[in-house]
């Protein structure tokens, strides 16, 4: 638009050269509120310029004075080059302290006392409670990552003298007065508590009033104690993923957590579709993810278990022993009327239907979807989603009229997964690569496409982010002239070896062809 | 013609009910980040350079409690405009001159054609004039400004010259300003 001898269109008249980029270009205002609000969560502006400008100083000062300068201008105290500071953009999950990790006890103890984020891996309770005097700390996680694999993922061999967290080391987990997130992953004896450290863990959560972020995750925690997360006030995040201590009645507890907008309950296998179905009534819910309930992905332990572990896994083993387990369509129907849900992901879900997805297209808030493996292949569902999805993921046996239905219904759509379809074709490809909204389409491994459909993906000038791995069509020549034609794209994730893109990329043009 | 003087992200939720912070971010964003794009700040340093300027903002004490009524938002909204604009030119090391000639112009038109209601009516009046255009021309518009095409690339589609694209897409703006203006005749 501005190259050439042709005046620049913004300076002659920049409001009709917004307004089209506005209404043609795709540009939207953002959402802003959630960056502001982190920003003066983390105590407001801290950046000085931009790193362009900042990176300029310091070449010119190699230049001109040699490194003493340059050393002298990188330890230059921030507030004294007279800029105004400003934080650089964050979302809410970045917005927290960098976390420091430690897998000793002197580790801990040479942490200083103003730190605010830790991660630790592999510590005993002694050990918790050694980090009890750093008074400032706002993040904690605690791993066990030797407990953390599932399915068929790589299994990782616990240390032969495990000094597994337990229980009571929940009094210290919960002295810190300033936490806003905590993370368990992996404990799997934390999470079993008797009586009396059942009453202590529901008091120590009502005396932390910062705490926003829960994660129980890759351990068994009962009913009781699941209800009593209710006692967290500011609780708007909690991860339960690979939890399988706790059955019905601990997930229809979850329903007294009225603060909540984000939930994962990714991989509890224990759950059915009847008992998924209430947590549509939560009011602040917006995102949910009931993702590999699928009687396969269950958590795989790597120490060897104790026999209360083994009574546990074993009980969730036999509540998961029934038809129906994961979202289906009841859930799927109430969700249908959750008031606030932006981001929903039932992916894997042995349950999941057409019908199902047409009810929840009653959501007109639902922006993300993910069905990817879902099984029932029927396009009809895509016209009752809401026009305004952003992100949808799908896989497996969708046709040509999928696409037809997408690019016909779905006109704000940015994001497509259509991986491993092997039944849709270069038609099918065709009709989404056009879609005008689309930015980033992730097709790897299709089989039914040809290399004729490169050339749909040559004229789809939007385009910003591809993935097109294990495309056995696709040659370096192909990326090479994807990169130099598709003018907006950043991105793109292939197969072929990147010194025969390189090269291919240095060919003078005319020998391309 | 329609309004929308506290427009906010169509998709965006509400501000909840007493959250002073929350209810003057949605208030604001929309406007300061169309007035940055108008200045000629881009994708994300118009969303980092709206941010930046409602934190500061916040910080200087507007939208709180004591100060959230909307009879306030006059001097809020000049507060973020200084500040937006401000940021936006120290970043223009490059050209800065060129820059500020620039800003100038731009905020006198935004005063004038969108500051009072964010630009919700020059959109909707837009909107009905691009549905007015004949097909070639809409194409043209489209192909350059949805798919990003060059003048040469979009003259070999259209079977015409650099030039003609050039003078295709001037004349293109000029129409379209003109039938906005009119439509925005009271």
């Amino acid at each position: 638009m501005t190259n050439g001898d042709e005046r620049d269109p913004l300076h002659d008249d920049p409001v009709l050269e917004w307004s089209l980029h506005e209404r043609l270009g795709g540009e939207r205002p953002p959402d802003l509120l959630a960056g502001v609000q982190a920003r003066l969560r983390a105590g407001g502006p801290v950046r000085p310029v931009a790193a362009r400008a900042a990176n300029a100083w310091l070449a010119a000062a190699v230049v001109l004075f040699g490194l003493g300068v340059v050393f002298g201008v990188a330890l230059w105290p921030e507030g004294s080059r007279g800029e105004v500071p400003i934080a650089p953009v964050q979302d809410p999950s970045t917005a927290e302290p960098k976390l420091v990790t430690v897998f000793t006890l002197a580790e801990i103890e040479a942490l200083p006392l103003t730190t605010r984020g830790v991660e630790a891996q592999m510590v005993d309770d002694a050990e918790i409670r050694a980090l009890t005097r750093l008074r400032d700390l706002e993040v904690l996680v605690v791993r066990e990552p030797y407990n953390e694999t599932f399915g068929m993922g790589l299994k990782m061999t616990a240390p032969a003298a495990p000094r597994p967290l337990t229980a009571a080391a929940w009094p210290h987990l919960l002295s810190f007065k300033k936490l806003r997130r905590l993370e368990l992953s992996g404990t799997v004896r934390a999470g079993q508590l008797d009586k009396a450290q059942l009453a202590g863990f529901a008091e120590g959560l009502e005396s932390l009033p910062l705490l926003e972020s829960l994660t129980l995750r890759c351990m068994d925690t009962s009913d009781e104690l699941v209800a009593v997360l209710a006692k967290a006030r500011s609780l708007r995040r909690l991860d339960l993923s690979f939890n399988h201590g706790f059955v019905d009645e601990g997930a229809a507890a979850l329903l007294a957590c009225r603060t909540l907008r984000s939930l994962s309950l990714r991989g509890c296998q224990q759950l059915q579709d009847r008992v998924l179905a209430p947590l549509a009534a939560l009011p602040e819910l917006e995102e949910l993810d009931l993702s590999l309930i699928d009687g396969i992905n269950w958590r795989n332990n790597g120490a060897v278990m104790s026999d209360d572990d083994r009574a546990i896994f074993e009980r969730a083993r036999r509540f998961a022993d029934k038809i129906g387990m994961g979202p289906g369509e009841a859930t799927l129907h109430a969700l249908g009327a959750a008031p606030k849900l932006r981001v929903l992901d039932v992916s894997s879900s042995h349950y999941v239907t057409a019908a199902g997805l047409r009810e929840l297209g009653a959501c007109r808030t639902l922006r993300e979807l993910n069905v990817f493996g879902v099984r029932d292949h029927s396009p009809d569902w895509v016209a009752a989603m809401p026009p305004e999805l952003e992100r949808l993921e799908v896989c497996c046996e969708h046709t040509d009229d999928f696409c037809a239905a997408v690019a016909e219904h779905l006109k704000h759509l940015r994001h497509l997964t259509i991986a491993a379809c092997y039944q849709i074709t270069d038609r099918g490809l065709a009709a989404v690569a056009a879609m005008p909204s689309l930015r980033v389409l992730d097709m790897r491994q299709m089989r039914g496409l040809t290399v004729a459909c490169i050339d749909s993906l040559l004229a789809a000038k939007q385009l910003e982010e591809l993935d097109v791995r294990h495309c056995d069509f696709v040659t370096a020549k192909h990326v090479a002239r994807l990169k130099r034609l598709l003018p907006k794209l950043r991105k793109i994730e292939t197969s072929v070896e990147a010194a025969a893109i390189e090269q291919e990329e240095k060919l003078p043009e005319p020998t391309k062809r | 013609m329609p309004t929308l003087p506290h427009s906010r992200p169509s998709d965006a939720p509400a501000a909840p009910p007493g959250d002073p912070v929350a209810a003057f971010v949605r208030r604001h964003e929309t406007g300061l980040w169309r007035f940055l794009r108008v200045l000629g700040c881009r994708g994300q340093q118009a969303e980092a350079i709206a941010q930046d300027a409602l934190v500061i903002a916040l910080q200087r004490g507007f939208g709180t409690a004591a100060n959230a009524a909307e009879a306030d938002d006059g001097a809020a909204v000049a507060f973020l405009r200084q500040t937006g604009k401000h940021l936006w030119l120290r970043e223009q090391r490059d050209d800065r001159r060129r820059a500020e000639r620039h800003a100038e112009a731009a905020e006198v038109a935004w005063q004038r054609e969108l500051g009072h209601d964010d630009g919700a009516g020059w959109l909707d009046a837009l909107d009905r004039c691009l549905r007015e255009l004949p097909p070639r021309s809409r194409q043209a518009l489209e192909r350059t400004y949805r798919d990003g095409l060059g003048r040469h690339e979009l003259g070999k589609e259209l079977g015409i010259g650099e030039h003609g694209v050039r003078t295709l897409l001037q004349r293109l703006r000029a129409a379209l300003r003109q039938c906005i203006e009119r439509r925005r005749q009271p």
